[in-house]
């Protein structure tokens, strides 16, 4: 008979196989208690548990759902514009949808396109974008990844998203009254958005329920980031992803109140006959506005790009930390630099504040207040440059793992590179005189945002699609996805950048037809771009099937994968595959020893060494997957 | 259920889906051509009754017993202006539809003075129902044809863009709501002012600043535009006393107090000054 070993559990010294035993029979017990919770109502009421929730995952599952529907409906107004613009004055079926209002016999109006440019950017950036980046991934895993049971305030989380969605609906609704949508672009610029049609006023109202969504969300991040760490999680212990939430959570908190003030001044010029943004002797259509005077328009102007701007790292920040979290993992390697890039970040965050007005350079600011910007927007690039480069060394000598996740999070690289270097002629006045309004613009924020944030979100979803439900989405059709995506992508954005050169101007109906120095290159091009957009609107059908089969599998409770399919090293990682909603998410605190990104660790048969794993091995272990009662999250509740 | 299940199950319900769609189309597509008929139709009458300013047309008021007709002359007594000619070379389309440029038509003077473009309206006629037929606001040569004209509260009103380029048809009236919408083709907009407004608004074209047209919105039918003879005519007028009144776009409002007897035929006259 052999040697009997003896396992400490608790401050008890068990034989290990009645330590199997024990934990049987503990486990069957826990079961029995789930049971008979759900068969004799002791859990919340559904709308407590779906609709009205406090538990930080079940909100962030909220959010991801409604900002990818918010998506794909901006996708879809996307679709529309593409169309008009490849064949201008063309009769689509499919315009159709839009009304007869807006497209007669199915040729798209001027007036319906400009609602559609001023729905898209709004519905991709404030509805889409914004809420899956911060508010599904922020919630959902940032808890996760330092340890804490919740959100720091629960109720405060549900009110923000309680904010963001009549903030949606509102942002909607504006598509039914007279005049329709905002038509005044994303932007809202007076003294054009001052007499907009009604359509305005809605985007207003739309606007205020989503910053304070955001205001809210901010507060709720940086207080849990800060307080909420569990023992061991020191800030240089973070995972990069809970740097850059920390970072754009600042962003939010500093830079919307500016806007909502804004908003709150533009509407009270609508709505009460004030002049905060309409100047001295204004004419419109010939006339002279009556309540026009004292206002100025730049002051929108610089109200907005002081959030605008910000707002841009708003949306790259959580998409950077995405990647980063991706790259480690599946090139098993520590990422390269992190200390500076934890530095290269706080200094982004910081810079983004003082670079406005490089937005506004032919307003005619004067040539002094250019320079400032320009020197300061050339400064800002650096720590943007710091950050892609380390993540491109990071790749150097790695075993690289090109699953789905990856493939997105390594395309990201060179589309957000392409998208920040065209960027930096648009920072320079002299450059931006010719550049200005026109599709290079587009092109260039594009490359941020479409194939640069959203390819990094789709990483994401790809990533932690496992976490959430429990399954790995489909690696082929995630391929495809990915491919398919990825050449028409720049199909639609490449030529934008020889447009905008040639003084294509964006925010034409007809995408220039009727401009002779437009018409030549805006007829060569535009078809082209539309049968690519068209393209990338086929691409995602694999993903839409992928994600609801597995999701749905996932709700029958069809797991296929463990808590940490990808071997990883984070605490995310560490909680149970798919927490249980409204539960809270380990068994008790976890304890960290070490850094984010212990791969490939010299010495280390299993190749990875998870952030809770001791040094050396010592009882108890630090985490047990598992539930906590209820009970004991709802004491954390405000 | 297996994924293939759900993969062909998918299938077939989009397959389904695009037989319903297409059946669809083939609808939307006849009720198209009825469109392009109705189109077709229209241009015929608008051509036929787009001769207001040579002969102006008179307005269907419905019948009455003993109804008395006004007719009338417009003169100008002062030397006419010269008008100048509108450069197009912005858009090479409405350049194109005038190898001889047009002229402004804001004062169009006859041979023997006589002012074309004068809408003459009673301003105090019993209201009478709105007419089904609708008036016709044609956009042609980057010109409005009519260039002025009355219509009645609640008549249909078909704006046509006959032109191959974008015309943007701004209606600016105070009483009835403003509309400014974009006619990117060769399309016709139907619209509707609810309210009388007596006092004529602009309606312009804000891609082709020389593009104006006015428009008074009555509550009856009586009313009339001088032609390029300076005459009107307004038929069916119930016997009575009446404020009638003659509207130019630039030397503005003349009013006449006047009682017609029943089925008479009166003429009243009015002279514009420069």
């Amino acid at each position: 008979m052999g040697l009997r070993r003896q396992i400490r559990v608790g401050n008890q010294w068990l034989y290990a196989d009645e330590a199997r035993k024990a934990l049987l029979e503990a486990e069957r017990v826990m079961r029995e208690e789930d049971r008979h919770k759900l068969l004799h109502g002791h859990v919340l009421p559904w709308y407590r548990r779906w609709l009205f929730s406090t538990d930080h995952k079940v909100i962030g599952l909220q959010y991801g759902f409604t900002a990818l529907c918010f998506l794909l409906m901006g996708f879809g107004l996307m679709i529309l514009m593409r169309l008009q613009l490849g064949w201008p004055g063309h009769a689509f079926s499919i315009m159709k949808v839009l009304g007869e209002g807006r497209a007669p016999g199915g040729v798209l109006l001027p007036e319906a396109y400009n609602q559609l440019g001023a729905m898209h950017g709004t519905i991709m950036i404030f509805l889409g974008v914004v809420p899956l980046a911060v508010g599904a991934f922020g919630n959902y895993v940032t808890p996760l990844m330092i340890g804490a049971p919740d959100m720091a305030f629960p109720k405060l989380n549900m009110v923000s998203y309680w904010c963001y969605v009549p903030g949606g609906l509102i942002m909607l609704a504006s598509f039914f009254v007279p005049g329709g949508a905002a038509n005044s672009g994303w932007t809202s610029y007076p003294p054009l958005s001052d007499i907009a049609t009604m359509g305005q006023t809605f985007w207003l109202f739309g606007m205020v329920f989503l910053i304070t969504s955001s205001l809210l969300g901010s507060i709720n991040f940086i207080v849990t980031i800060l307080q909420l760490r569990v023992k061991g999680m020191t800030l240089m212990r973070f995972p990069f992803f809970v740097w850059t939430q920390l970072v754009t959570s600042f962003l939010l908190l500093l830079a919307f109140p500016p806007l909502e003030a804004a908003a709150v001044l533009q509407l009270m010029d609508r709505l009460a006959g004030t002049s905060f943004f309409l100047p001295s002797g204004l004419v419109v259509s010939g006339e002279i506005l009556k309540n026009a005077g004292g206002g100025n328009p730049l002051l929108w102007q610089h109200l907005f790009w002081f959030l605008a701007h910000p707002e841009v790292y708003v949306l790259i920040l959580p998409a950077m930390g995405i990647v980063s979290e991706i790259i480690a993992n599946n090139t098993r390697k520590p990422l390269w630099g992190y200390r500076s890039l934890v530095g290269a970040l706080v200094f982004l965050g910081f810079m983004s504040f003082v670079v406005w007005a490089h937005h506004m350079f032919l307003t005619g600011m004067g040539t002094t207040i250019s320079a400032f910007f320009q020197t300061t927007t050339m400064i800002i690039s650096i720590p943007s440059v710091i950050i892609l480069s380390a993540l491109f060394i990071s790749l150097w000598g790695g075993s690289i793992r090109f699953n789905t996740p990856m493939l997105f999070a390594l395309a990201f690289l060179p589309m957000f590179g392409i998208g920040g270097l065209t960027g930096l002629p648009l920072g320079l006045a002299s450059a931006d005189i010719h550049l200005h309004d026109t599709y290079y613009v587009i092109g260039h924020f594009h490359y941020v945002v479409a194939p640069g944030t959203i390819f990094a979100l789709l990483a994401g979803v790809y990533y932690y699609f496992p976490k959430f439900t429990g399954r790995r989405l489909n690696e082929f059709w995630g391929k495809v996805h990915f491919w398919v995506s990825f050449v028409c992508i720049n199909g639609i954005f490449m030529p934008m950048f020889a447009q905008g050169l040639a003084g294509v101007s964006r925010r034409l109906y007809d995408g220039g037809a009727q401009y002779a120095h437009a018409k030549t290159i805006a007829e060569q091009t535009n078809p082209f771009m539309s049968i690519c957009a068209v393209g990338l609107l086929f691409a995602q059908v694999p993903f839409i099937i992928n994600f609801f089969w597995n999701a749905f599998q996932g709700l029958r409770g069809k797991r296929t994968v463990d808590s940490n399919p990808w071997q990883a090293t984070t605490l995310d990682w560490a909680a149970t595959t798919s927490p249980p909603l409204g539960h809270g998410n380990f068994a008790r605190a976890p304890v960290v020893y070490r850094g984010p990104y212990e791969y490939s660790v010299p010495g280390d048969p299993a190749g990875f060494i998870p952030q809770h794993v001791p040094d050396t091995p010592a009882p108890p272990p630090a985490v047990i997957g598992g539930v906590i009662p209820a009970t004991a999250v709802a004491q954390r509740e405000i | 259920m297996t994924m293939k299940k759900f993969l062909s199950i998918l299938l077939a319900t989009t397959f389904a889906m695009a037989l319903a769609c297409g059946k669809g189309k083939e609808i939307s597509k006849a009720e198209d051509e009825g469109e392009d008929d109705q189109e077709a139709q229209t241009t015929t009458t608008a051509a036929e009754g787009g001769t207001a300013a040579t002969a102006p047309a008179a307005a269907a008021a419905p019948a009455v017993a003993d109804a008395a007709t006004l007719t009338g002359l417009v003169k100008f007594e002062s030397a006419p202006p010269k008008m100048p000619a509108i450069r197009m070379n912005a858009d090479p389309y409405c350049q194109s539809q005038h190898p001889t440029p047009a002229t402004d038509e804001e004062v169009i003077v006859g041979a023997a003075g006589e002012l074309a473009n004068v809408i003459v309206f009673i301003k105090n006629a019993p209201a009478g129902p709105a007419p089904t037929t609708p008036a016709v606001l044609d956009q042609r040569g980057c010109q409005y044809h009519p260039h002025v004209q009355a219509v009645q509260a609640g008549q249909p009103l078909q704006i046509k863009n006959s032109d191959a380029t974008l015309h943007n048809v701004h209606a600016m009236p105070v009483v009835n709501s403003a509309f400014n919408e974009g006619q990117p083709v060769p399309m016709t907009t139907t619209k509707k002012f609810d309210k009388p407004e007596m006092t004529p608004f602009k309606i312009k074209c804000d891609v082709h600043g020389w593009m104006k047209s006015y428009m008074v919105v009555l509550p009856h039918p009586y009313h009339g535009v001088s032609g390029m003879n300076g005459t009107f005519n307004i038929g069916n007028l119930p016997p009575g006393s009446y404020t009638i009144v003659a509207w130019h776009e630039k030397y503005g409002q003349q009013e006449q107090n006047i009682t017609v007897a029943p089925k008479e035929a009166k003429t009243v006259n009015f002279t514009f000054k420069g």
